[in-house]
């Protein structure tokens, strides 16, 4: 029975990985001129590779502390004098390493567990208070950075796809080596996503969606790459694939999976085909399927414990309004894009104007404004991305990932459904020998009886693994809050560093036009 | 909604004083609107006067006007021939409530889908915009007064004294005028202006300049002002989403009981700044920049009604020409027709002299005020941004330190 080895103690317990945010490995490449990102196209390069650094760093701490301590970096899109600016700024920033206070040097022994002793650990330990597992996975780290970058477009026309190289760097011993790296396309990962989903939310885990299928975005790319719709369509997917996989490998169950390791590793990778079905949508009917069916039941579960119930309307909660926030966010950025059209048009009639004024002085200064408006239409323009890419993707990326935390909540409804159900078969099978007593028929009475017997196990079994979901279920909403938490403070921080590198640049701008505006007699 | 308002006196309202500088120093007139009245969209003016002529009959003393008293007094200056050599002052617009009515009638059918804070803050926002158009509009009716009392002859018009003086209602006389000119000459002039300017033969190098350079500017201004005006709603409309963003984020914030609950309060918190900066930005770029496009391109469209009047006494004289050259083929009327003539050209001449002079104190004027207003609008640039830039550090730290 899969039971009995519940009892054995795990080597280490439950973990949780660090600095899940999404750009905590640089990639070691960037000096690889990719003809797509060779435009300075503020949208991609100033926010989603913040901390691209231009040499291999040594190891990964020394290469991730150096980046949070140098915010002057972390948007890509800087100039050498706005140092001088930062001076003041930098030393109250750099007491900051978002994600780096986590990380500990890993132990040899970490990457010898097998994935279902992991899960069945917290039974095991029986840990009887939250702040003893909040206490045991503050303990662990895992050391595997991945990265997915150089998109490019293999093939032509309508059968043309876009493959992205996944690097992964790792001290794990279940690794083939310390660095390695292999070509992956959006079907690929949609098809990870797939073989999580069977095997580990069964097991109550909160497994990390990937992106969405986007038809539109990816005829468009199809057709031709250059445009800049279609290079915001690679960078957003590109980053969103980036911390998708970061979230899987710092999920400590999944990290341990072979299909994960598979996908990291293997050279070729089969073709997934059942992928079709899956786009955003697809996504979104799968869960609430789910919670349709769960809602059908007929024998309503009568929650002993109130922290499942409550911990579900708080997620339900969380995910509507942070959609809302989202549509906002959404506005938000659109405004931004229509100021910045704005800027640029005002900025050039302010140029004609220049032109048309008799008076020289004034006519300079005229075209020194129309000079500062084109550069405020390029800071407006690297705000909007920043907006997007930053702020508007970690709350999509959540509200998916609430989703998915839905999903884990139903998966134990359907444990415990599976156990009521196995506890009214076992009655009726109770019953049918108790009539076959009365009836005196002796040989099918053994039958009976072995049926019993079975399907009491059953019920031991189903009771077992209900109680096991909901530990993990309960272990897994800990770790994400947590990584929430940090994911957040990182995204936010990151977001504030480069709203004030806009504004210090915005200062120096107008600063240069006071005299020239001085200037007019 | 009803919007009661009285524009404060005092040194706040210098700053909005900007478009038109060097007005108002000569103690002999001194002409101010030291308030306003708003009543159902209508505004009624305070004009305010001070001086020590004789012309007047107390030393200072106050009256109550509308709009419509302002564009009759416009009209009779532009209808009076003596004036025709002169850039009569740009009429000033009327008071257009319309865009802040509209939202805040869009707001309160809206108002059930928002948090009461939410709501709050978009009506402050509102009312603030509906202060902003009051103030402007008192600032344009007043700047059009100290043109005029600055001007040496249009600040002795008979009319003007009236419009200043008359302690009774002016609508008695706004119909008479009405009935006497129905506003034909401006019509007039309007009208005929493209055939005008472009079949006269330009005698005078300064006006053929002029001529081209103020038609010229004047497309340009116009589309100038049109874009700022978007470039400012933008600005706007990102004020108002960082209050919705701040009002959502403090509502996920007040549901969370996770250590993320004071992240997104501290987010929060820093939108609400945001926008207030990014409220005062627009208004800013409005006044300095937008306000200042807008007035001029009116002032040079006065401008172009003195070429335009100039060009019709040319036409004119160039007719009277042609009559006198008949009347002498015929042997007929000829004294009348050398009367006439002359006359002609002490007119063209006249409007020729003064038009000049006007033109040319135009220029500078414009220059001094452009120059003005492009400093502040810089300094204020700088001003919101390094407020704006300590916003962010300070809530970094707070992110860190908790």
């Amino acid at each position: 029975m899969a039971a009995s080895s519940d009892r054995n103690p795990p080597p280490f317990p439950a973990t949780e990985e660090p600095g899940a945010g999404p750009s905590d490995m640089a990639d070691g490449d960037s000096d690889e001129g990719e003809d797509i990102f060779s435009n300075p196209v503020a949208v991609s390069r100033g926010v989603s590779q913040p901390d691209r650094v231009n040499e291999e760093p040594p190891d990964l701490f020394s290469e991730e502390e150096e980046a949070s301590s140098t915010p002057a970096k972390s948007n890509g899109v800087h100039s050498d004098e706005d140092n001088d600016l930062f001076a003041e700024a930098h030393v109250e920033l750099s007491t900051d390493k978002p994600g780096s206070s986590d990380r500990k040097e890993l132990s040899s022994s970490s990457g010898l567990r097998p994935a279902s002793s992991f899960t069945q650990s917290p039974a095991a330990m029986q840990p009887t208070s939250l702040e003893q597992l909040e206490e045991d996975e503050a303990k662990d780290s895992f050391d595997v950075d991945v990265a997915v970058t150089n998109p490019e477009k293999v093939g032509d026309g309508m059968n043309a796809y876009v493959a992205y190289k996944v690097s992964t760097r790792t001290s794990l011993p279940m690794f083939r080596s310390k660095a390695f790296t292999v070509r992956r396309r959006y079907s690929d990962f949609l098809g990870l996503y797939e073989k999580l989903s069977v095997k580990q939310s069964l097991l109550g885990c909160i497994i990390p969606p990937p992106p969405e299928k986007s038809v539109v975005g990816m005829t468009k790319v199809k057709v031709g790459m250059d445009d800049p719709s279609s290079v915001e369509f690679v960078e957003r997917r590109r980053a969103a694939l980036e911390r998708y996989l970061q979230r899987v490998v710092s999920h400590p169950s999944l990290l341990q999976d072979p299909d994960v390791r598979e996908f990291l590793e293997r050279e070729e990778l089969p073709r997934a085909v059942s992928t079709q079905a899956l786009s955003g949508a697809g996504f979104l009917k799968m869960i609430n399927k789910a919670s349709d069916a769960v809602n059908k039941m007929t024998i309503k579960m009568n929650e002993s414990d109130t922290w499942f119930e409550d911990k579900f309307q708080e997620v339900e909660n969380e995910e509507q309004q942070l959609r809302k926030l989202h549509a906002l966010v959404d506005s938000l950025v659109n405004h931004r894009k229509e100021l910045c059209g704005n800027t640029a048009v005002f900025a050039k009639s302010m140029a004609m104007l220049g032109n048309s004024e008799d008076n020289t002085a004034l006519s300079r200064a005229l075209s020194q404004l129309a000079e500062v408006e084109d550069k405020m239409e390029q800071l407006h323009q690297e705000q909007a991305a920043s907006d997007f890419f930053i702020f508007e993707e970690l709350l999509a990326d959540y509200i998916r990932l609430l989703g998915a935390m839905r999903g884990c909540f139903d998966q134990r409804m359907r444990a415990w459904q599976r156990w009521q159900e196995a506890q009214s078969t076992l009655q009726k099978k109770r019953e049918a020998e108790a009539k076959l007593l009365w009836a005196n028929k002796p040989d099918k009475l053994q039958q009976a009886k072995d049926e019993i017997t079975e399907w009491e196990a059953r019920v031991t079994q189903y009771e077992r693994d209900f109680d096991r979901v909901g530990m993990t279920v309960r272990k897994e909403v800990l770790r994400f809050e947590k990584e929430k938490a940090k994911d957040f403070k990182s995204q936010i921080i990151k977001y504030l560093e480069a709203m004030l590198q806009s504004q210090q640049r915005l200062i120096k701008f107008w600063e240069a036009f006071l005299p020239e505006a001085k200037a007019i007699a | 909604y009803t919007f009661k308002s009285v524009v404060p006196h005092g040194n706040s309202r210098d700053t909005m004083r900007s478009v038109s500088v060097d007005l108002n120093h000569d103690a002999s007139l001194l002409i101010d609107i030291p308030d306003a009245l708003c009543e159902r969209d209508k505004v009624k003016f305070t004009v305010h006067t001070k001086t020590t002529l004789s012309s007047f009959q107390k030393p200072e003393f106050s009256v109550p006007r509308q709009h419509e008293d302002f564009i009759w007094l416009h009209d009779t200056l532009v209808e009076t021939e003596d004036y025709a050599g002169l850039i009569i002052p740009p009429a000033p617009p009327k008071p257009d409530f319309e865009s802040p009515r509209e939202k805040m009638h869009k707001l309160g059918e809206g108002e059930a889908t928002m948090t009461k804070d939410e709501y709050t803050k978009m009506k402050q926002e509102l009312e603030a915009e509906y202060l902003a158009v009051f103030k402007k509009t008192v600032q344009v009716h007043e700047v059009f007064l100290q043109r005029l009392s600055s001007h040496p002859t249009l600040s002795k018009d008979r009319n003007f004294q009236i419009f200043l003086e008359y302690d009774q209602d002016l609508s008695v006389r706004r119909k008479n005028a009405k009935e006497m000119f129905g506003g034909f000459f401006k019509n007039m002039v309007k009208s005929a202006d493209e055939v005008l300017i472009s079949g006269i033969k330009e005698v005078d190098d300064f006006f053929e300049q002029e001529k081209t350079f103020l038609l010229d500017y004047y497309s340009k201004i116009k589309d100038s002002t049109a874009k700022a005006e978007k470039m400012t709603r933008a600005h706007k409309n990102i004020a108002d989403d960082y209050i919705h963003v701040s009002a959502t984020l403090n509502s996920l914030s007040a549901d969370d009981s996770t250590a993320n609950k004071k992240h997104l309060e501290k987010l929060a918190d820093l939108f609400e700044k945001l926008r207030k900066v990014e409220g005062r930005v627009a208004s800013d770029q409005e006044l300095k920049l937008t306000e200042l496009l807008r007035y001029y391109m009116r002032d040079i469209q006065a401008a172009k009604d003195l070429l335009y009047r100039r060009a019709r006494a040319l036409a004119d004289y160039e007719n009277s020409n042609k009559a006198l050259d008949k009347a002498r083929l015929k042997s007929k009327d000829i004294p009348q027709a050398e009367e006439h003539q002359q006359h002609c050209l002490q007119k063209f001449d006249k409007l020729s002299e003064s038009g000049k002079k006007e033109l040319t104190s135009f220029k500078g004027r414009r220059v001094v005020a452009f120059r003005k207003n492009l400093i502040e609008m810089a300094e204020l640039e700088i001003k919101h941004a390094k407020v704006s830039s300590t916003l962010q550090p300070t809530c970094v730290r707070l992110f860190v330190y908790s």
